[in-house]
């Protein structure tokens, strides 16, 4: 036990003070303090974006209206009173990286060249130039679930990161918003995650708490309301006939008010159950935060409650 | 999920152990440097140098005094002063009883059908040896007359006087006083 906490003590990073997380329908930004060994939601400030303003692709940081994003974080920074040098964790959208699941035969290869094969692998994938790609691989523990690799534009994640930068914090945990939020849910069993913007969506199946499917769409996907069923629908037909699942253990909607309702009503039809939100880390202390907002900001929470 | 999916270009560090590691290489160094210090003011104060004066002048001092001795003549003394330290010497000598040779003289001295009950020295006996009181247990009157002459009969004892006898039915209880002479006792010893 002693030796357990010396090892974290020493070896583990203390996680992040504040957070910024990056939405099409808002700028997050929030900022903890840590008192007796927990960490406590000091200020949490949201900043709605008009329409257009902020639209991200694969090969886009999307800052369409500079002006007015770097006016946002200006002020969600300056109102949760971020400090120069703060720990800064940054979320972005699911739409700036490209998820994929390798079985583990497939990228087998030494610890040390096993970033290297993943890469090499998702090469022909890659829709922007080779040298600007990067690809971070997280592997399981166990030999039977796939491993997950992320690859991303390195320019595009350098932009959202200069943010940061500008405002002279020092950022260095960078999420996407999916994973961010997978960080908190830690049910076992199957679960379903669906990640809602109106720029992109996410669903994501995790069983036992290593994901088994990832499926990410970009905006056309996102703003039709029969392609977002189509593809739920779809997913649960993979969840079914190829993960032979038979009850969900949970499933956690994290979306906009509307788009909420719509697609709980979507996912209970086709899985069964009664999908939640989101909430915030059960770790954080939390108080005094309208639930509109808390609701809205639980990717940047998730990275400020130690879910690491 | 447990996975790192950090896409940080610096992903955060736990910079406590290098800090710790630096920490303790500094303290060790300033330690290190502070006795350096202090050995090199001892040596450029001159400290060290006196230390080796003061000895080297104590060692001449042991060296002058055992000069001194040498030179010295050999202690002299007096005949009558040394006859005065022999006599003290015997007078110490006889203070210490030798009950090694006692004993084994006794011991060569009596019989199978005696046993001794109690062995009580007395003191010296006129500059003629130690008084002791015998006491025992023989098997006959006879045996116990025997013992009496055996210990006159012995160099080491004389005067040896049968002071009680009391007959019980199935032995003879005795006490005798005999003269002890360390000096004689302790002769054939001194010579092996």
């Amino acid at each position: 036990m002693i030796l357990q906490r010396l090892r974290h003590f020493l070896l583990e990073p203390s996680g992040a003070e504040v957070a910024l997380e990056f939405s099409s329908v808002a700028v997050v930004a929030a900022r903890v303090e840590q008192k007796r060994g927990r960490a406590e939601l000091r200020a949490l400030v949201s900043e709605p974006l008009s329409e257009g303003v902020f639209c991200p692709t694969l090969e886009n940081p999307g800052f369409v209206d500079r002006e007015q994003m770097r006016d946002a974080v200006k002020r969600v920074l300056s109102r949760v009173g971020a400090m120069p040098q703060a720990r800064t964790a940054i979320v972005v959208p699911d739409v700036v990286a490209r998820f994929r699941l390798f079985a583990q035969d497939e990228v087998q290869a030494e610890p040390s060249k096993r970033d290297a094969t993943v890469a090499f692998r998702m090469q022909k994938l890659l829709s922007f130039p080779q040298g600007d790609a990067r690809v971070i691989s997280a592997w399981p523990r166990s030999a039977a679930e796939p491993v997950l690799a992320i690859d991303f534009s390195s320019a595009v994640m350098s932009a959202y990161e200069q943010v940061g930068d500008a405002f002279g914090l020092d950022v260095g945990s960078v999420e996407t918003s999916s994973m961010a939020l997978l960080k908190n849910l830690k049910t076992m069993g199957d679960l379903l995650l669906v990640r809602h913007d109106p720029q992109w969506l996410t669903l994501i199946l995790t069983r036992d708490g290593w994901p088994v499917s990832i499926r990410s769409f970009d905006v056309e996907v996102a703003q039709s309301e029969n392609e977002v069923r189509h593809e739920i629908a779809s997913t649960a037909v993979f969840w079914r006939d190829r993960l032979q699942g038979k009850a969900l253990g949970a499933a956690f909607i994290h979306a906009t008010d509307p788009w909420f309702e719509r697609l709980s009503a979507q996912v209970r039809s086709v899985f069964g159950g009664s999908p939640e939100r989101v909430g915030c880390p059960a770790n954080l202390v939390v108080s005094g935060i309208p639930g509109a907002i808390e609701r809205q900001a639980a990717p940047a929470l998730a990275l400020l409650g130690g879910g690491e | 999920m447990m996975a790192s999916t950090n896409l940080a270009k610096r992903p955060f560090r736990n910079e406590r152990l290098p800090w710790l590691l630096a920490g303790i290489l500094a303290f060790s160094g300033i330690v290190v440097s502070i006795v350096h210090a202090r050995l090199i003011n001892q040596l450029v104060s001159g400290a060290e140098a006196r230390t080796v004066l003061a000895v080297r002048a104590d060692e001449a001092r042991i060296a002058a005094l055992e000069s001194d001795i040498s030179r010295e003549p050999p202690l002299k003394l007096e005949s009558a002063e040394l006859a005065r330290f022999r006599a003290y010497k015997e007078l110490v000598d006889l203070r210490v009883f030798p009950w090694r040779p006692f004993l084994a003289e006794l011991e060569s001295v009596l019989s199978a059908d005696v046993r001794l009950t109690r062995i009580s020295p007395a003191g010296p006996k006129g500059g003629q040896g130690m008084l002791i009181e015998i006491s025992g247990e023989s098997r006959s009157k006879d045996a116990a007359f025997s013992v009496a002459e055996a210990l006159d009969a012995s160099p080491v004892f004389s005067n040896a006087v049968l002071k009680s006898l009391s007959e019980k039915e199935t032995e003879t209880e005795f006490t005798l006083e005999v003269v002890f002479d360390p000096r004689v006792a302790q002769r054939p010893q001194e010579k092996s």
